[in-house]
């Protein structure tokens, strides 16, 4: 055991001076992504100073922009405590009462995620609108105006609440019933009633849940581009599409688009310091949780659920259906284009499969390699997330078109907008899976003699697969919803469900809107009972 | 190099994670065929030097040596794939995804006798005609000893067991911890066991390594380390005893229970005698020992542990296997058994007392 030795084995395949350090496989796939994500948000501040800092700050400072910033942050707070109020009792109720028909409950509660809020708009526009259903119906009784619900800010909520509070239905269900039953005994023995119970036990125990969901909300709310335009409340959303469209001018609408990053970044940091102050365990529970008995109180609950679910699953599918048994009746004849079926389906198939292939080196990465640099490669990814799909695609347009241009519409550039919008699923859900999986699997491999590539592929990779598909089935439906990102990226003449629904109805083509709407949706539900529901809901029933 | 040389060498090894040192300048030398124990409390490093001979933690300082090899050092790192050490983990990390056949074949090169030794390993463990199945329709025992198969099929330098046997139930651990140390023995491999478990460090390991606060206290056969307690510290931690307070004057050591002769200087020192040391009698008719009374009893079937406290106030652990009329209640006369005990000084050195 000399020095020979050790200046011997320098020569040894395999040799370097440091351990523990994330491979370079995992580390320049991850960089490449986050470069992908910053590259073109930063080229939107780059063009939103275009004209100087002085024309900047007139514009973003203007009263316009106060009046506009005001009523988008009425509607995110609106939407929010809507979808709290629907979301909470809910999920209490499927998941702690003993409620009739809960299972039923339990996976209708999640299933308004399939409309895409352009659909709900137009069917409440068409049901609750001046000249609606409901306003040509009640003339009979002689009702001659109903209220004003359907346009505006009521409109939005009414649009958006009722379809996205699964959001936190979800996670609050997910949490209720992940918590350890012993809490609330140790609470009860200790002569706490049931309400009190709930306020000091378990609600402290759902907040991270409550508080995740509804960030989720309310970074739809923000980036929501169909809805509000249907129901015509004007948000930062539509003021930037209405600038890039109308009036070509393309810095206005990264000037406003940087507004709406930065609301976006200060209501992520919000977040960040309320679950900074959480102190909750979750604990793997040792058995199902008693169920709350609820006598006559049964009978509130169930109205409260129906009425929810009539307004967030009947009326919107009811609506489509008659739109298309309309349709059909009158014999005008309409064309089923499968051009539509074919864009979306191949474009977001494309990107499901780049985002999965890209997920799993940053999910490894922060998982295996937890560390300063890889946790802010992964917050730099997750910022596409929390943009709107809008301010994504003006930021691809700016750049592309200066940097890039052969890539100016083409379907490579759409399917880059969804990957960069929606990867964020996919690196949540492989994290998770990963999570999971203790390191020991991949250290077994490592030391049986296997390369980190041969690691990946043959021990990560396959033990992942339920991650990876969950990941991919969700960027796969978020990419068919994706709206205003592909209406402003799509090459000419390419349409998916989304662009056509949205031309159909905007045009009064209802019966065409319905047939691309209840194909959108037949294709989304599969996914979202797969990948969304069922998993959710399988933490033991009982 | 001699047939003799260490198959694992440590020299200095520190292990910091920040501010925390979790390994301090530990050596050791590990000799082949043999199965070496590292027992300590959690959190005593002992599972991070474990993962730093298997290079899956750096060492901030110090060297690591397999066979000779410099794996971890001043001017040098091997991978862990190029160490060629075998790892059997807690749970058995079998890949889920793998069958038997496929787990055990995973670290074989080379196709020509690649099913030979796969089936070589698959029949030292005993599961031949197990290939086809996955490891989630395998017991807990059954899984364990695939992933030894798993890790000695390459036939590795060395085969490093992280607490192999934690996930076991009780009645099961015994037998699966017999079979694995039998197959290593028979395998003739080199293995290094982390365990929490003295009895299990004891009963298997050829060599314990006692592990406290980030360092190895001590080193030896399980007897010297059960029978001779380097320090206190150790005999704290390995086995029940009872440090009894002694005078030694002039090559004799008085306690309570008589004398014992020994080479220690005078002065105050301390008596370490297990619980199974002492001799507890009915005391009618008898009149050697101490007088006391049998105050609790812990009852395991094989034999008792008896709490016996002295009429001149102290409380003995006595181990008692003899079946009598003895109870709590009764009065006893306590002796101490002939043989030879530790004695600690009085700044902790060890000395020997015997019985003339």
């Amino acid at each position: 055991m000399s020095d020979s030795i050790s200046l011997q084995s320098g020569s040894r395949p395999g040799f370097r001076r440091r351990g523990r350090r994330a491979p370079a496989l995992v580390v320049i796939p991850s960089v490449i992504a986050a470069a992908i994500v910053a590259i073109p948000l930063l080229y939107i501040f780059r063009r939103g100073f275009e004209r100087g800092i002085d024309a900047y700050l007139a514009l973003v400072l203007s009263a316009e922009t106060a009046g506009l910033l005001t009523d988008t942050l009425l509607l995110v707070a609106g939407v929010v405590a809507s979808s709290l109020a629907i979301a909470v009792p809910m999920a209490w109720l499927v998941a702690r009462t003993d409620l009739p028909f809960r299972r039923f409950f339990a996976v209708a509660g999640a299933l308004p995620l399939v409309f895409p809020s352009y659909i709900a708009a137009f069917t409440l526009v068409a049901v609750a609108g001046p000249r609606g259903y409901l306003q040509g119906w009640m003339q009979r009784f002689g009702v001659q105006q109903l209220p004003e619900i359907a346009y505006g800010y009521s409109g939005a909520v009414l649009a958006l609440a009722p379809f996205i509070y699964p959001y936190i239905y979800l996670l609050v269900v997910g949490s209720l019933r992940r918590l350890d039953p012993a809490l609330e005994e140790s609470a009860q023995s200790l002569g706490m009633g049931r309400w009190k119970t709930f306020l000091h036990v378990i609600l402290p125990q759902i907040r991270p849940a409550i508080y995740s969901g509804s960030l989720l909300v309310a970074l739809y709310t923000l980036s929501d581009f169909g809805a509000v335009s249907i129901v015509r409340y004007n948000t930062f959303t539509m003021s930037i599409y209405n600038a890039y469209r109308a009036l070509f001018d393309r810095t206005e609408a990264a000037a406003l688009s940087s507004v709406l990053v930065a609301v976006t970044i200060a209501l992520i940091l919000i977040e960040v310091v309320l679950l900074r102050r959480v102190k909750a365990t979750m604990l793997r529970p040792s058995r199902p949780p008693q169920r709350v008995a609820l006598g006559r109180w049964r009978f509130p609950a169930l109205a409260f659920l129906g009425a929810i679910f009539t307004v967030s699953l009947v009326i919107p599918l009811g609506t489509i259906t008659y739109w298309l048994i309309r349709g059909l009746a009158s014999g005008r004849t309409f064309e089923v284009l499968s051009q539509p079926i074919i864009g979306s389906l191949s474009s977001s198939m494309v990107a499901a499969l780049i985002a999965v292939a890209v997920a799993i080196f940053p999910a490894v990465w922060t998982v295996r390699y937890p560390g300063t640099l890889a946790r802010s490669i992964e917050r730099l990814i997750h910022g596409g997330y929390a943009l709107p799909g809008i301010v994504v695609a003006l930021a691809l347009v700016f750049f592309v078109a200066r940097n890039v241009y052969p890539l100016y519409q083409t379907f490579a550039l759409l399917v880059i907008a969804y990957v960069v919008r929606f990867l964020p699923e996919a690196v949540a859900a492989t994290r998770a899976a990963l999570l999971a999986i203790a390191p020991a699997f991949e250290e077994a491999a490592q030391s049986l003699g296997r390369k980190p590539l041969a690691v990946m592929l043959e021990v990560t990779a396959p033990m992942l697969k339920h991650g990876l598909l969950a990941g991919g089935g969700l960027v796969f439906l978020t990419s068919m919803k994706e709206l205003p990102a592909t209406l402003i990226l799509r090459p000419i003449g390419f349409e998916t469900l989304a662009t056509r629904i949205w031309t159909a109805a905007s045009e009064a083509y209802y019966s065409e809107a319905a047939v691309y709407a209840l194909l959108l949706i037949a294709f989304s539900a599969i996914p979202v009972y797969l990948l969304v529901i069922r998993p959710a809901l399988a933490v033991r029933e009982n | 190099m001699s047939i003799n040389a260490a198959i694992v060498e440590l020299r200095g090894v520190t292990i910091r994670y920040g501010e925390v040192t979790a390994v301090r300048d530990v050596s050791l030398e590990v000799a082949p065929r043999s199965m070496t124990a590292l027992v300590g409390e959690s959190g005593c490093g002992k599972t991070s030097l474990l993962r730093a001979i298997a290079g899956f933690e750096v060492p901030s300082e110090g060297i690591v040596r397999i066979d000779g090899t410099m794996v971890s050092g001043p001017g040098g790192w091997v991978e862990p794939r190029h160490r060629h050490v075998g790892m059997v983990f807690q749970q058995g990390a079998l890949f889920p995804h793998l069958n038997v056949w496929e787990n055990v074949q995973f670290g074989l090169k080379g196709a020509r006798d690649r099913a030979d030794r796969a089936a070589d390993a698959l029949r030292l463990v005993g599961l031949e005609g197990f290939e086809k199945r996955y490891p989630d329709a395998l017991s807990g025992g059954q899984q364990q000893r695939v992933a030894l198969a798993r890790a000695i099929a390459p036939s590795p330098k060395v085969v490093l067991l992280d607490e192999p046997f934690g996930g076991l139930d009780a009645s099961l651990r015994q037998r699966v911890r017999d079979d694995v140390c039998a197959i290593l023995g028979d395998a003739g491999v080199t293995s290094i066991l982390v365990t929490h478990d003295q009895q299990e460090a004891l009963s298997v390991a050829e060599r314990v390594a006692v592990m406290h606060g980030g360092r190895i206290l001590q080193v030896g056969d399980p007897a010297s380390i059960y029978h001779r307690p380097a320090t206190l510290a150790v005999a704290a931690f390995v086995g029940e005893g009872q440090l009894i307070p002694c005078t030694i004057r002039s090559g004799r050591i008085q306690h309570p229970f008589g004398e014992l002769e020994t080479d220690a200087p005078d002065g105050d020192a301390s008596l370490l005698v297990r619980p199974e040391e002492f001799e507890a009698v009915p005391a009618e008719g008898e009149t050697e020992g101490l007088r006391g009374t049998i105050t609790f009893r812990r009852y395991f079937g094989h034999d008792a542990l008896d709490d016996v406290r002295l009429d001149e106030g102290m409380t003995i652990r006595v181990r008692r296997t003899s079946v009598d009329s003895l109870r709590p209640g009764s009065v006893v006369l306590l002796r101490l058994r002939r043989g030879s005990y530790p004695v600690y000084g009085e700044v902790g050195e060890l000395w020997i007392g015997r019985t003339a």
